[in-house]
């Protein structure tokens, strides 16, 4: 098993798991094939067991949503990450690294955003269109080991005061009722 | 091949790529997950387990990490910590040490694969890309334009 000269490519997330963010996200840009592993899962699952303890990024992601905000004070140049920052943002939930973030204060506008890579997602609508409904919805976002995805719940009251869950699969990547 | 030790210890030949022999205590190649799967499939009674992915240079390596960490039990952490240390600096550039992570990853052998994989992520942490793609030959294939908006868009970085 003699390398010469090159890089094992699926050895990169076993290595690239292992570095502070900034460096891995410089590193990230090295090549179009390394860039790809800006959306990779096994990266992302990795690098939540085995990131520095004291990285500051990650850290504030596995507090609660509310100290979310500080990630915007923590970077100084938040307009210069590939995230539209400029943007009225709900904190919708972190896992595994993973965050999910509602636009605009609209509940049908959400987002999947990896700080660690700067991988951005925009999630399709919901079937049902529920912003126009009464009250506060409720949501969450969270990591379904048994089916290895990503979901987020949507519970949502219609005027006729009649509940309305939804639940988005990012593996299917859509809304199911 | 199946020999017995004086003090009874069962022992396997592996053989490597290049066709060196390895005879080891059978406690010590089951460090390996993948020999052990070879040994309780019975791969092992008829001659040795060949190991076409592995050269013998980085073999006796894998053998030297794995005899030291069979014969140590949990008191002596602090040591077998200083002995890795001491292990992945033996092991001289990067090149080697990219040859042992892809040896411990077909060997399957954990405590191995995260050492050299930590070594490796510290040899280039602070690196800039243009260094790191010396290291191991690595093309950038963006074209000016892309490379240019791929840095603005992480910009911070590289600050």
């Amino acid at each position: 098993m003699e390398v010469k000269d090159c890089f094992p490519l699926e050895m990169v997330e076993e290595i690239i798991a292992r570095l502070p963010t900034s460096s891995l996200i410089r590193l990230l840009c090295m090549s179009k094939d390394w860039y790809s592993y800006r959306s990779s899962d096994k990266l992302n699952k990795l690098r939540s067991k085995l990131a520095p303890l004291d990285e500051q990024l990650v850290k504030i992601l596995n507090l609660t949503d509310l100290k979310f905000w500080n990630f915007n004070d923590h970077l100084k140049t938040p307009s210069n990450l590939s995230f539209p920052l400029n943007r009225y943002l709900q904190p919708v939930g972190s896992c595994n690294g993973l965050v999910c973030i509602s636009l605009g204060g609209n509940q049908n506008d959400f987002v999947l955003w990896n700080p660690n890579t700067g991988a951005f997602r925009q999630l399709p609508k919901p079937e049902d269109d529920t912003s126009c409904y009464q009250g506060c919805p409720a949501y969450g976002f969270g990591y379904d080991s048994v089916s290895d995805d990503y979901k987020i719940f949507l519970v949502s009251v219609h005027k006729s005061d009649e509940g309305i869950t939804q639940i988005f699969s990012l593996k299917a990547n859509s809304w199911k009722k | 091949m199946s020999i017995t030790t004086e003090n009874n210890e069962k022992m396997i030949t592996l053989m490597s790529s290049d066709g060196e022999e390895f005879v080891v205590e059978e406690a010590v190649a089951a460090q390996s997950q993948t020999i052990k799967h070879l040994i309780e499939d019975g791969c092992s009674t008829e001659g040795s387990i060949p190991l076409p992915n592995v050269t013998g240079r980085v073999l006796s390596e894998v053998i030297q990490y794995c005899k030291k960490h069979s014969s140590s039990d949990d008191k002596e952490e602090k040591e077998l910590e200083a002995w890795d240390a001491e292990f992945v600096k033996a092991a001289d550039d990067h090149v080697a040490l990219t040859d042992l992570m892809m040896a411990a990853n077909f060997l399957d052998i954990k405590g191995l694969l995260d050492l050299v994989a930590q070594t490796l992520a510290n040899m280039i942490t602070g690196k800039s890309p243009e260094e790191v793609r010396r290291m191991w030959n690595i093309k950038n294939d963006f074209t000016p334009e892309e490379a240019e908006k791929v840095r603005k868009e992480n910009q911070w970085a590289f600050e």
